[in-house]
C-alpha cells in the first residue's frame, strides 16, 4: 500500500520592525526590557489559522502559479497556530515542502487586516508531528531561559546585555539534534509518518 | 484547527448523504471514535489578548505564554498517543488474540465485548449471517408453508402418542405396582484386555473416532497447534506447540524463572496386582532389576519411584518407565512376598502395545497369577517443570482434610480462607517444622526453586479439594527467605519426613473405586458456582459433607545425567501429577492461573517443547531420539511421511533426492543398492537394536566424570554390534548448527586428510583456551609472551611480534576456505542426527544422534591419549557440502 508522507514546518514568525507593534512592551522599575522579547511578540489577534493558510496559499499561487498551488493543496494544513507565541506547525506533501518553505521565506509581509513586516523563520522539517511538538517545547523552554537571564543581566550591566540577549538569537546554545539546515532528516525513502489521515 | 481532511476509510458515513447537508431523521451517524480522534489531536493555544492583557508585554508574561504553549504541546503528545484508533479486538492479551473472526464481538473477553458492539455499529460492520438473515419472497413463503405442516404433524404425532399411552396405562397398573429398585450389578472388569476410550459427549463424538483426546483438549486447541485430524499421535489429538511465539520464552520458564506444564495424559499406565514376589518376577522379566535395601528397598515400600529401561525378553530395549509401587497397609515386613499388591508402569503411548503383550504374556505364566489392567483412560497426568513448579503447585492443589478430622473440617477451611486473605500482609509466617500430613509436606516445599534438591524419585501421595472452590488461585503467603526458613526447609528436603513420620497408606488412587467415586463425586460447576456465592465475594467455600477427595499422586522425575551440561541450571528435574481424568481440567486450570511469585503464571507447551527440553538439558527424547526401537523406528518412518517431497524425482535439486527421513538403511544394509524403502514402506531392518543408555555409559563413560578406567563390560549375546544403535549428545566445536537427518562421519582413516581434521580440532581449541585467557586477564597473555621471547631478542621485535600475535592469532581455517579439511565419505559415515538445532542452554550448535556401535567401536580401539580424539565426529547438513567438527557423548539416561 502506498503511504501518503508528510512533513512538517515548525515556523516561528517574528517581526523585526519596532515601530509597528502589536503590545507595548513596558518594563518594570527601571529594568530594560531585552531586545528578544521584542523581536519575537505575539501576533495580532488577526492573524489566525485561516489567515496563516491564505498568505501561505498566496505565496505559493505568486511563486509557482498554478502548478505549484496545486500540488500543494491536497495536503497543505495548519496543524498548530499559536497567536501569544508566533508558533506554527504547518503539514505538507513530503514530496512538496520546499514550495511551502520558499513562499514562507519569501513572505516579508503580512496584508491587510494584519499589515505588518514579518519574517517567518523555519526552524525545524520534521516526519512526524510529534518530533516538530517536541522541537517546539525545547525551543520555547529554551526562550524562557534566555529572557529570564537577559532580564536579570539586564539590571546590572545595562544596554550591552540586552544587545547581546538578542542577537544571539536563538541558535544552538544546547542544541543537540544533527540537523542540516534545519532539516532533521532528509527525505529518504522508508520514512515513517504518524499522521495519514488525508 | 482548519476542517480535517475528506475522510475516505469505508463505511464511515454514507456517501450519498453527507451528514452537513442532508440530515437523516433516522439515525445520525455516530463518529464517535473520528471525533475521539479529532480531539485527541487538537491543541489548545491562547489568543494574544488572553496572554497579554491590554497589550502589555514584559519578562512575566513572555514567559507564562510559554509555559502554556509547552503545557498545551505536552499534553497534546500525550494525549495523541490515546487517540490511535485501537478497535476491541486489538486489545486483547497476545496469547489470546485470534486471526479467523477476530472481529467478531461474541470471541473478545466480556469486559471488551460492550466496546466491540459499539464500534461494530460505528463502523456499520454486517454482523447477521446468512442464516440468521430474515428471509424475504418466496423463502419466506416456503418457510411458512414448512412451519405450517411441522405443527400439523407435531399435533398428529402428539395424538397417536396419547392414545398409545392410554393403553400402556391400562396395561401397566397392575404391573408396577410389584417392581422394585433393581440393584445395578458392578461392572466386571475383564484382566488383561485393553480398554477403551469412555465414550465422548455426543457433540463431540465424531471428532473422535480414531483418536481420543486428551481430557484438556478444549484448552489446548483454542491456543495450540494440535496434531492433525487426519494423522493423529498415538490415537490422541495432542498440542504440537502453542500458537503464540513460545521457543525462548519457554526455555526461560524452565530453566530460569517460572514454570511450564504438559497434559500428558497420553501417557499409558498398566497396573499388575499379584502377590509381591510374582509381581518382582514380572517385572524382572521386562529388565526392572529387583534391588533391595536403601532406595531399592524404598522403592518396594511405595516411597520412591522408579524409572528405568524396560527391555524385551530378547535383550533389545522397549521404552523408558517408571514404575510406582502401592504402598502396602502396613510396613510390617513379616508377610513379605506374600501378600497382594499393585504396581503401575507407566509408558509412552509410542511403546505400549509393545510392553503391554510382554507383560501380559509374563503375567499369565506366572503361577499365582499376576492380573493385568490397563489404565490408559483411567489416569490422567500433568508434567510440570522448571523453578516455579513447586509455588504453582502448591498454589494449586488443596488438600481434602482427612476424614477421621471430620470436626475440624470447617475451623480448618476457615482458618485457610483467613490465611489467603493475610497473605499479602503477613508473609512471614513460619514454616512448619514437620509436617504432619503428606499434602502439608507440599504447602512446606512451595519456596523451593528446584525439585532436584527432593530426594531423588520422592512421591506424594494424598487427596485434595476440588480447585474449582477455590478458583481464581491466590497466591499463597511464602515464607520469607530468611536463614532459618532456608534452613527449615533444607532440614525438610534431607529428612523427608514422609518416609519416617507419617503414616502411610495405600494411596487411593490406586484404587479403582475411590478414583470413580472421585469423578462421580465432581460436582456440577453450576453447584459449584452457587457455593461460591453463598460465601461472598472474597471468601473461599470450605468443603462440605459429602464431597469427596480427587485423589492424586506426585512424583519428581529426576534429572537426566547430563552429557553435555555436567553443573547448568537447565537440567532442573519435573514433577508428575497423576490424577483421575475427569478431575484434571479442573486442576490444570488452576494450575494455568496461579500467580507465581515471580510475576508470571505457569506456561503450556507442547510436544515440540517437549521434546527441546530434553534436548536442552542433555537428554534424548523417546521415541524420535530412540530408532533402534520399534517405537522409534515408527517415529521414523512418520517422518519420513512428512518429509516426502512434493515434486517429483526428476524436478528435484540434487540436494533434495536424498533421502526424507535418515538412510539408515543405507548405514546399516551396505550390501542392497542404498535406496530406501518406498513412500511411507520402510520396513524395519531385522536386527534393529538400540543400546540401552545404562549400558551405553558403560562402554562409553562421559569424559568430565574422570572415573578409573574399568574395563568395558562385555556386550549381551543378543545385542548384534553392527545393528545396535546408541543415542549420543554431540556438541560442535566449531563454528555451525547441525540440523535434523545431518549425516554424521567419524574422522576420515585415510592419513593426511585425517590429520587435517585434527589439526582443526587443535587449531580450535587452542582458539578457544586463549581467548578464554584473554576474556579472564589479558595481562598474563601479555607477561607470558614477554618473558618467553624476551631474553634472546632485542626488545623491539619481541613487542611487534606480541602485537602481531595479539592482532592475528593464526585463526584456524573457516569453512569455504581452500585449506579447510573436506567432508569424509560415506565409508566413514557412522550416524545420524535425530535432533538437532541451537541449543539456547549452550549456545552453540548441538543434536542429538544415533551412531552405529560397531563403527565407532572399531575407532575407539586406539590408545588411551587418543580418547579425546576418539569421541571426534563431523556433521555434515543434508544439502551442504562442509563438514563441522564435533565431539560426542553417551546420553546416559532418559
Amino acid at each position: 500500500m502506498v503511504r501518503l508522507k508528510h512533513r512538517y514546518l515548525l515556523v516561528n514568525i517574528l517581526y523585526p520592525d519596532p515601530k509597528i507593534s502589536n503590545v507595548r512592551v513596558i518594563s518594570k522599575d527601571g529594568e530594560k526590557t531585552p531586545y528578544g522579547l521584542q523581536f519575537r511578540q505575539p501576533s495580532s489577534d488577526q492573524l489566525n489559522i485561516q489567515f496563516l493558510l491564505r498568505t501561505v496559499r498566496n505565496g505559493v499561487a505568486e511563486l509557482f502559479g498554478d502548478y505549484g498551488s496545486g500540488k500543494v493543496a491536497a495536503s497543505l494544513q495548519i496543524k498548530y497556530f499559536s497567536p501569544a507565541t508566533s508558533t506554527a506547525i504547518i503539514r505538507v506533501s513530503r514530496d512538496h515542502y520546499r514550495l511551502v518553505w520558499a513562499a514562507l521565506s519569501f513572505c516579508t509581509f503580512l496584508p491587510k487586516p494584519v499589515s505588518q513586516p514579518c519574517v517567518f523563520q523555519v526552524v525545524r522539517v520534521s516526519g512526524t508531528i510529534r518530533k516538530a511538538e517536541e522541537e517546539a517545547i525545547r525551543r520555547a523552554r529554551l526562550s524562557i531561559r534566555r529572557a529570564q537571564r537577559a532580564a536579570k543581566d539586564s539590571s546590572i550591566p545595562a544596554a550591552e546585555a540586552s544587545a547581546i540577549a538578542g542577537a544571539l538569537d536563538e541558535d544552538d546554545e544546547d542544541l543537540d539534534v544533527s540537523m542540516v539546515n534545519g532539516i532533521e532528516d532528509r527525505d529518504q525513502p522508508g520514512d515513517v509518518d504518524e499522521d495519514d489521515e488525508g | 484547527m482548519p476542517p480535517s481532511a475528506p475522510h475516505t476509510l469505508k463505511r464511515k458515513q454514507p456517501a450519498s448523504t453527507p451528514s452537513s447537508s442532508a440530515p437523516n431523521k433516522r439515525a445520525k451517524p455516530s463518529h464517535h471514535h473520528q471525533q475521539k480522534r479529532r480531539d485527541a489531536r487538537q491543541l489548545s493555544t491562547q489568543t494574544r489578548t488572553a496572554a497579554f492583557h491590554h497589550g502589555e508585554l514584559d519578562v512575566d508574561k513572555y514567559v507564562k505564554s510559554r509555559e502554556y504553549e509547552i503545557r498545551a504541546l505536552e499534553e497534546g503528545l500525550q494525549r495523541s498517543k490515546k487517540g490511535l484508533n485501537q478497535r476491541a479486538f486489538q486489545l486483547v492479551p497476545k496469547d489470546l488474540r485470534r486471526r479467523t473472526a477476530s472481529h467478531n464481538v461474541k470471541r473478545v473477553p466480556q469486559r471488551l465485548q460492550e466496546r466491540g458492539k459499539r464500534e461494530m455499529a460505528d463502523d456499520k460492520t454486517p454482523t447477521v449471517t446468512a442464516r440468521r438473515r430474515k428471509k424475504s419472497g418466496p423463502m419466506r413463503l416456503r418457510l411458512e408453508t414448512v412451519r405450517k405442516l411441522r405443527a400439523l404433524g407435531s399435533s398428529k404425532k402428539q395424538k397417536k402418542e396419547d392414545k398409545k399411552n392410554e393403553k400402556n396405562d391400562k396395561a401397566s397398573d397392575s404391573a408396577a405396582k410389584t417392581t422394585q429398585a433393581i440393584p445395578t450389578r458392578r461392572p466386571k472388569v475383564k484382566p488383561a484386555t485393553l480398554s477403551r476410550p469412555s465414550t465422548p459427549p455426543a457433540k463431540f463424538r465424531k471428532r473422535q473416532r480414531h483418536k481420543s483426546w486428551l481430557p484438556t483438549h478444549l484448552f489446548h486447541a483454542k491456543r495450540a497447534r494440535m496434531t492433525i485430524p487426519s494423522a493423529p499421535l498415538w490415537r490422541f489429538a495432542i498440542p504440537l506447540s502453542p500458537t503464540a511465539k513460545s521457543h525462548r520464552p519457554t526455555h526461560r520458564a524452565r530453566s530460569e524463572r517460572g514454570c511450564v506444564a504438559w497434559d500428558m495424559s497420553y501417557m499409558a499406565t498398566i497396573a499388575l496386582e499379584g502377590r509381591e514376589d510374582r509381581l518382582l518376577w514380572a517385572l524382572k522379566g521386562v529388565g526392572v532389576e529387583e534391588e533391595r535395601g536403601g532406595k531399592g528397598g524404598k522403592w518396594i515400600q511405595g516411597l520412591r519411584t522408579r524409572t528405568v529401561v524396560l527391555k524385551a525378553c530378547e535383550g533389545g530395549m522397549l521404552a523408558p518407565a517408571t514404575v510406582i509401587w502401592c504402598a502396602p497397609a502396613s510396613r510390617a515386613e513379616s508377610e513379605k512376598g506374600e501378600r497382594v499388591r499393585q504396581v503401575w508402569i507407566r509408558v509412552h503411548p509410542a511403546a505400549f502395545l509393545q510392553v503391554w503383550e510382554e507383560v501380559v504374556k509374563l503375567a499369565k505364566t506366572a503361577r499365582p497369577q499376576v492380573k493385568v489392567e490397563d489404565l490408559r483412560f483411567e489416569v490422567g497426568s500433568i508434567e510440570i517443570s522448571g523453578p516455579g513448579a513447586t509455588e504453582a503447585l502448591a498454589g494449586a492443589l488443596w488438600a481434602f482434610p482427612a476424614p477421621d478430622s471430620n470436626s475440624s473440617m470447617a475451623s480448618n477451611s476457615g482458618e485457610k480462607a483467613s490465611n489467603l486473605t493475610a497473605a499479602t500482609t503477613n508473609n512471614t509466617r513460619p514454616l512448619v517444622p514437620i509436617p504432619t500430613a503428606l499434602a502439608e509436606t507440599l504447602q512446606a516445599l512451595a519456596p523451593l526453586t528446584n525439585p532436584s534438591l527432593l530426594p531423588g524419585d520422592a512421591l506424594l501421595a494424598f487427596n485434595i479439594q476440588d480447585p474449582r472452590l477455590h478458583h481464581p488461585p491466590r497466591r499463597r503467603a511464602i515464607p520469607a527467605p530468611t536463614a532459618e526458613n532456608q534452613a527449615a526447609l533444607l532440614n525438610l528436603c534431607a529428612t523427608w519426613p514422609p518416609d519416617i513420620h507419617l503414616p502411610i497408606s495405600p494411596p487411593q488412587i490406586f484404587s479403582r473405586a475411590a478414583r470413580q467415586a472421585a469423578q462421580r463425586g465432581l460436582r456440577s460447576q453450576k453447584a459449584i458456582n452457587r457455593r461460591r456465592a453463598l460465601v461472598g465475594p472474597g471468601e473461599v467455600p470450605g468443603v462440605q459433607a459429602g464431597d469427596t477427595g480427587v485423589p492424586v499422586l506426585l512424583y519428581t522425575n529426576s534429572p537426566n545425567v547430563s552429557a553435555v551440561t555436567s553443573s547448568s541450571s537447565s537440567s532442573s528435574s519435573s514433577y508428575t501429577l497423576l490424577l483421575p481424568p475427569k478431575a484434571l481440567p479442573a486442576v490444570w486450570y488452576s494450575i494455568m492461573y496461579t500467580p507465581l511469585s515471580t510475576g508470571q503464571q505457569p506456561r503450556f507447551a507442547g510436544l515440540d517443547e517437549l521434546r527441546w527440553g530434553a534436548f536442552e538439558s542433555g537428554g534424548a527424547w523417546f521415541p524420535g531420539d530412540f530408532p533402534g526401537t520399534e517405537a522409534g523406528w515408527a517415529w521414523e518412518v512418520g517422518v519420513r511421511r512428512a518429509n516426502q517431497p512434493v515434486k517429483p524425482k526428476a524436478k528435484q535439486a540434487k540436494e533434495q533426492r536424498e533421502t526424507p527421513g535418515c538412510a539408515w538403511e543405507k548405514l546399516l544394509q551396505p550390501k542392497d543398492d542404498g535406496t530406501p524403502g518406498k513412500e511411507g514402506a520402510a520396513p524395519r531392518i531385522s536386527g534393529l537394536t538400540q543400546v540401552p543408555p545404562a549400558l551405553a555409559l558403560k562402554l562409553f563413560p562421559h569424559q568430565h566424570t574422570t572415573t578409573k578406567a574399568s574395563p568395558p563390560p562385555a556386550l549381551p549375546p543378543t545385542l548384534d554390534p553392527e545393528k545396535a544403535l546408541l543415542a549420543v549428545h554431540l556438541t560442535l566445536l566449531t563454528r555451525g548448527v547441525p540440523n535434523e537427518r545431518a549425516n554424521i562421519y567419524r574422522l576420515p582413516r585415510t592419513q593426511p586428510r585425517r590429520d587435517a581434521w585434527l589439526a582443526l580440532y587443535a587449531a580450535s581449541r587452542d582458539q578457544r583456551s586463549s581467548r578464554k585467557r584473554q576474556h579472564s586477564n589479558p595481562n598474563t597473555t601479555l607477561r607470558e609472551a614477554k618473558e618467553g621471547g624476551g631474553s634472546e631478542l632485542p626488545e623491539y621485535i619481541s613487542n611487534r611480534r606480541l602485537a602481531h600475535s595479539l592482532l592475528h592469532p593464526s585463526p584456524p581455517p573457516q569453512a569455504g576456505e581452500a585449506n579447510y579439511p573436506d567432508c569424509p565419505c560415506e565409508e566413514d559415515l557412522i550416524g545420524f542426527i535425530t535432533t538437532g538445532g541451537f541449543s539456547l542452554a549452550g549456545g552453540k550448535g548441538r543434536g542429538v544422534g544415533n551412531l552405529v556401535l560397531s563403527k565407532i567401536r572399531s575407532a575407539d580401539g586406539e590408545g588411551t591419549e587418543n580418547r579425546e580424539s576418539a569421541r571426534l565426529c563431523i556433521v555434515r547438513n543434508i544439502g551442504e557440502k562442509v563438514g563441522r567438527l564435533g565431539a560426542w557423548e553417551v546420553v546416559g539416561a532418559v
